[in-house]
């Protein structure tokens, strides 16, 4: 083991690990874009790719990204180059690695902005300042926030202010260290989220029935009828291979494998620490917070306040306006008038933001592990360096959100880009670090006894499925998102524009890892 | 609710509280010298 490996920070606790990583997956994905392929795939239907992508592809991953950081921490890395490069000796190693450092700071600086807005919702349902808005009113609500030349309801620094506060406390964080800022954030806000959740989905469940007008008619509707419209299979469904890929998708985007900040974090365990169990015990506290508690809040409380075919429209409208529109008209209605809606809305809009905080500083730490270890910076400049970029950076993002700058981002880092990167990982640690070696990385120190159907899952399942995900996702969405088909006009330049900085980002990263290995060539540690 | 939304989400939460409860159950019964704590002293 090296001596910077030695001196490298741990975690205090095992439990405080697990709820580390699980806050890590935990994200708005899980309460916001759950639901909506659920409904849209098939409803009850969906849950069966849904859970075959969790045992082939999503297990898998999980345990593949924790062999990969603990291996790399042993050697003192903390983000995927150097973990790499420990895997497989080859010059190109350490650059594939780039995708851990380049998706998780570009999903970073975006999300934070995502991020805000619920920061801003709480505050805003705190005040009550939501309080009678009809759909038209909550949405221009939303719309004024997120479009700065329309000032009649926000005023322009309000979304820049709530920006840089969100930026504050997770550099504040991440700024503390593992043990004293992650895993005590982990700690605190994990159980707030889960408490929240449980509350708000057992006020929504013993709803009684609502009248809805469907059509100019009225109907009664109950969250029974939002359960029956989730859960109810359309056998159709099966045969749609969308339906599959959808479903694999939802296990990939909600386990946050292909991020590179899984690893991140295992690379602050010890040789011995168990990966098997731990990592199956994320994977499951992240799933129980998607079906038991995602599932059963936004569409169950939709459909009784607005009827199955509401909810059909929301769900296509998507997450932004489910979780920021339509949640805030169903605080406004429920039984017990304000002081209800207020606190409804407070424990969404902050459930919101732990679910996002907790994944925002996990996406912070490889850049800053990646500085700490290759340059010799302190925690506190690597902070201030990183924190600096991601204000300057997400600047574009508040100021050009309605012009596609952050569709842009999302799209090839934050949705193509995991499917890279996870190939990648599933190449080097399965294929070219050998088959033999990954399995005995993975059982090294477990504390459960993996069934051995599972190699073959890692060795030709996982990376047979991330294949074909990828071809589907490159012929279905990447050719035409590329060409920018459907895009209108005036937002071609800015979206040429993004891609410039992306791409700027993504070279930037590519040379200092050139200059990393350079500099340990130099110093003997390579 | 219609039976068959009914064994669906029935299913489905079985399976994810399941496992959930599984692992922590197994995590707690692990033995406590392999929780790799901080030195006494150690703050967080």
């Amino acid at each position: 083991m090296s001596e910077h490996a030695q001196r490298r920070e741990r975690w205090g606790s095992r439990i405080g690990l697990i709820l580390a990583m699980a806050g890590n997956a935990v994200g708005l994905g899980n309460f916001l874009r759950f639901p909506r392929q659920a409904v849209a795939n098939g409803g009850g239907t969906f849950m069966i790719p849904y859970f075959i992508a969790f045992i082939l592809v999503g297990i898998p991953l999980m345990w593949i990204e924790w062999g990969i950081g603990r291996r790399g921490g042993q050697h003192g890395h903390g983000s995927l180059p150097g973990q790499f490069d420990v895997l497989w000796k080859h010059p190109v190693a350490k650059y594939l690695g780039v995708m851990g450092l380049f998706n998780t700071l570009v999903v970073l600086i975006y999300y934070c902005y995502i991020e805000s807005w619920t920061l801003a919702w709480t505050f805003f349902s705190l005040r009550g300042d939501m309080r009678g808005l009809d759909e038209q009113g909550m949405k221009h609500f939303l719309y004024s926030y997120q479009n700065l030349s329309d000032p009649s309801v926000h005023a322009t620094w309000v979304p820049f202010a709530f920006f840089f506060v969100t930026l504050l406390v997770n550099f504040w964080i991440v700024g503390k260290g593992i043990s004293a800022g992650i895993e005590k954030l982990a700690k605190i806000g994990m159980p707030i989220l889960f408490v929240f959740a449980a509350i708000l989905v057992v006020r929504v469940l013993t709803l009684g029935p609502h009248e809805v007008v469907v059509n100019g008619v009225a109907q009664t509707a109950s969250p029974a009828d939002g359960l029956n419209f989730m859960y109810t299979p359309e056998w159709a469904a099966l045969a749609k291979p969308a339906v599959w890929l959808a479903a694999a998708g939802q296990i990939f985007f909600t386990l946050s494998v292909g991020m590179g900040s899984l690893s991140a974090y295992a690379s602050y365990l010890k040789k011995d620490d168990d990966i098997a169990l731990s990592g199956l015990a994320t994977a499951a506290t992240n799933e129980t917070a998607e079906v038991v508690l995602g599932g059963s809040l936004a569409i169950p409380a939709i459909v009784t306040f607005f009827g199955v075919g509401s909810a059909i429209a929301i769900a296509r409208a998507g997450g932004f306006d489910l979780g920021f529109i339509s949640m805030p008209l169903v605080f406004n209605r429920l039984p017990g008038g304000v002081p209800i809606a207020a606190a409804a809305g407070f424990m969404w809009f902050s459930l919101l933001f732990v679910a996002g905080i907790t994944s925002s500083v996990a996406m912070a730490t490889p850049a800053l592990s990646f500085m700490e270890e290759n340059f010799g910076w302190t925690r506190r400049n690597a902070v201030l360096v990183v924190a600096a970029l991601a204000v300057g950076i997400g600047l574009f993002h508040v100021i050009y959100y309605q012009r596609g700058f952050l569709d842009e981002w999302d799209y090839w880092a934050g949705t193509f880009g995991l499917v890279v990167c996870a190939l990648f990982e599933v190449i080097i640690f399965v294929w070219l670090f050998g088959p033999r070696n990954a399995w005995a990385e993975i059982t090294q120190g477990a504390q459960m006894r993996i069934p051995p159907f599972f190699r073959f899952v890692l060795t030709w399942v996982t990376p047979l499925f991330l294949l074909v995900l990828m071809g589907w996702w490159t012929v279905q969405d990447a050719i035409p998102t590329l060409l920018m088909k459907g895009k209108p006009e005036a937002e071609i330049p800015v979206r040429w524009a993004s891609r410039a900085v992306m791409f700027g980002i993504l070279v930037a990263q590519l040379w200092l890892i050139g200059l990393a290995w350079r500099r340990r060539k130099a110093q003997g540690r390579v | 609710m219609r039976l068959v939304a009914i064994v669906f989400m029935s299913l489905a939460w079985m399976f994810v509280l399941g496992l959930t409860l599984w692992c922590f159950a197994k995590l707690m019964k692990a033995d406590p010298s392999k929780e790799h704590l901080p030195p006494p002293g150690t703050s967080l």
